[in-house]
């Protein structure tokens, strides 16, 4: 019997044709990936070995020592403090650069450009390089923590806000110009009612982030709980440890549910 | 007794909402729009406009459109889809630029005008939308004291509750002449769309306009919505001769509301008679496929 070929009905390729430099490039990152793996010495017999070293350390940590309770949750309030300083001094200054940074509304497109790359630089340097820097600006402390932080929240809100009001509808905002009104009118009056709950939502986000990043600062003598946690792991008092990491859990869960409950109650 | 003391005399009016949510006690006022006097007999004139989106050679949306309206006159541009109409009203206040020709409103050489002349005369010409542009998450009250931005200021005008009490109460008799006075705490996008059409009829009567612009303002609303609010409309610029300047595609519409229709076809004038001197018939060739010019 033959084999009998149905009509050519022009049915697609599987995949696409590939040119030589997207292929060159697909082999050229899987080749990193694979020597990255032999780089960084990741192997089943370390990760084995560690077993018995992790095993010996979460039978120090339990039961946590519960003796520094008061000075701890001392310390838990002041990284929540500077997260929310930090936070809403982020979000007030992100609200006229994400002004300067949004295409339809900053007065000329070379103010975008210049704002739109100072957003990204805040956004792309680590927080806890920002720590570093304003420990050596205000000294030790949480002040330098709440600086750090604030710039976070510019790199992270003023992106979005800009996005957002981007996005925002135009019909309102061309009525508004229709009657006259001028940027600043156009702006309270048909941008923010249109994207305050996206800036709310960014907000909330921006709180959780600055949550979790307050707790890593103190590492760096910039306030805040992570000074705690440091001291206790270098006096090998495991059990103290393990109290502030569920402490910090807590508090990182109990912001999470708050924002997410809020998040849902605006939008 | 006439339809606007009959609107005023409404037995039971609930008043303005408080900027805190606690009503007062309100009576609507006439609305009064203060015409100088010495407001010119042409109100609008329109000079070989042309507009092209794109430089010289793309081809023209407007190719050269004249046009000279009075003070007080109601005309209606006629025009199939894409014949330009809304870019004509909207190059009126320059919120399209046109490429070429001249605009004359209120006297004002618009095209010579520079940010802040031109947001002034923007601020006396009302514009209503075939999809009224609300600021919808804010409230009626707060969208039709937008109204007053050309004179109250961004931050006066931005929010009911900044406010002073004599826009609130000049909101209200905006209200009032558009009976929406019981949702003036309603926010906007819980209207149906006759209710939200209205309000931009108010927030356009907040602004005290010497003319009136309105780009196919009832297109969007069922026939008797559509019915109501153009009567209501036409009747309120009536009452305050103010000059109205609307699109439609209901030639009912055009030659019950307007005094004059101007027509279009592929961006060009290619009618424009009173209406007294026009039936429907004399009109569906607009809208035929087969260009008569």
């Amino acid at each position: 019997m033959t084999a009998t070929t149905g009509p050519d009905h022009g049915v697609p390729h599987r995949m696409g044709k590939i040119t030589p430099l997207a292929f060159a490039l697909t082999v050229g990152a899987a080749a990193f990936v694979l020597v990255s793996f032999n780089h960084v010495g990741l192997s089943w017999e370390k990760i084995l070995g560690g077993g018995p070293g992790l095993a010996r350390l979460v039978s120090q940590m339990f039961p946590p020592d519960l003796s520094r309770l008061t000075p701890v949750l001392v310390s838990l309030l002041e990284t929540f403090q500077m997260a929310v300083v930090g936070t809403v001094l982020g979000i007030a200054f992100s609200l006229p650069l994400a002004v300067m940074a949004s295409a339809k509304h900053a007065p000329h497109p070379l103010l975008r450009i210049g704002f739109r790359g100072l957003i990204a630089f805040f956004r792309t340097v680590p927080d806890l390089i920002w720590a570093l820097v304003f420990v050596i600006a205000v000294g030790l402390g949480p002040a330098a923590g709440t600086l750090a932080i604030m710039i976070d929240t510019i790199g992270f809100c003023a992106r979005f806000f800009a996005e957002a009001m981007e996005e925002a509808d135009d019909g309102p905002q061309e009525a508004l110009t229709a009657m006259g009104a001028g940027r600043t009118g156009i702006l309270f009056s048909a941008v923010y009612p249109q994207v305050i709950p996206s800036f709310i939502a960014t907000g909330l986000f921006a709180l959780e982030k600055a949550t979790r990043s307050s707790v890593v600062l103190g590492l760096v003598g910039a306030g805040g709980i992570g000074i705690e946690l440091k001291v206790a792991m270098d006096f090998f008092s495991y059990d103290l440890a393990c109290m502030i990491i569920i402490s910090i859990f807590i508090l990182v869960l109990m912001v999470e549910q708050a924002s997410g409950w809020l998040r849902a109650r605006v939008l | 007794m006439s339809e606007s003391t009959a609107t005023r005399s409404r037995p039971v009016e609930p008043g303005i909402p408080e900027a805190s949510g606690v009503e007062c006690n309100f009576i609507p006022g006439p609305v009064v729009t203060e015409v100088p006097a010495d407001r010119p007999a042409t109100v609008c004139a329109v000079d070989r406009l042309v507009l092209r989106f794109g430089g010289r050679g793309s081809p023209a949306i407007l190719k050269g459109v004249s046009l000279v309206i009075a003070d007080g006159e109601a005309v209606a541009v006629l025009g199939s889809n894409g014949a330009g109409k809304s870019t004509l009203l909207r190059c009126l206040p320059r919120l399209l630029e046109p490429s070429e020709g001249s605009v004359s409103l209120l006297g004002e050489d618009v095209m010579s005008l520079r940010r802040a002349g031109l947001r002034r005369l923007r601020s006396r010409i009302g514009f209503v939308f075939q999809r009224h542009n609300l600021s919808t998450r804010l409230s009626v009250l707060s969208n039709v004291i937008h109204g007053a931005h050309g004179r109250a200021g961004a931050l006066r005008a931005c929010h009911q509750a900044l406010a002073p009490q004599e826009l609130r109460e000049e909101a209200m008799d905006c209200l009032a002449q558009v009976s929406l006075t019981d949702l003036a705490g309603r926010r906007a996008d819980q209207l149906s769309g006759g209710q939200s059409q209205r309000v931009a009829i108010a927030r356009a009567l907040m602004q005290r306009p010497e003319i009136m612009i309105a780009d196919e303002p009832v297109a969007s609303l069922d026939p008797s919505s559509a019915e109501e609010v153009m009567d209501l409309f036409a009747r309120l610029m009536r009452e305050r001769g103010i000059t109205l300047i609307f699109t439609s595609h209901h030639l009912k519409h055009a030659l019950a509301y307007g005094d004059r229709v101007v027509a279009l076809k592929a961006g060009l004038v290619v009618e424009d008679k009173p209406t007294a001197r026009l039936r429907e018939q004399d009109l569906d060739w607009i809208y035929d496929s087969n260009d008569r010019t």
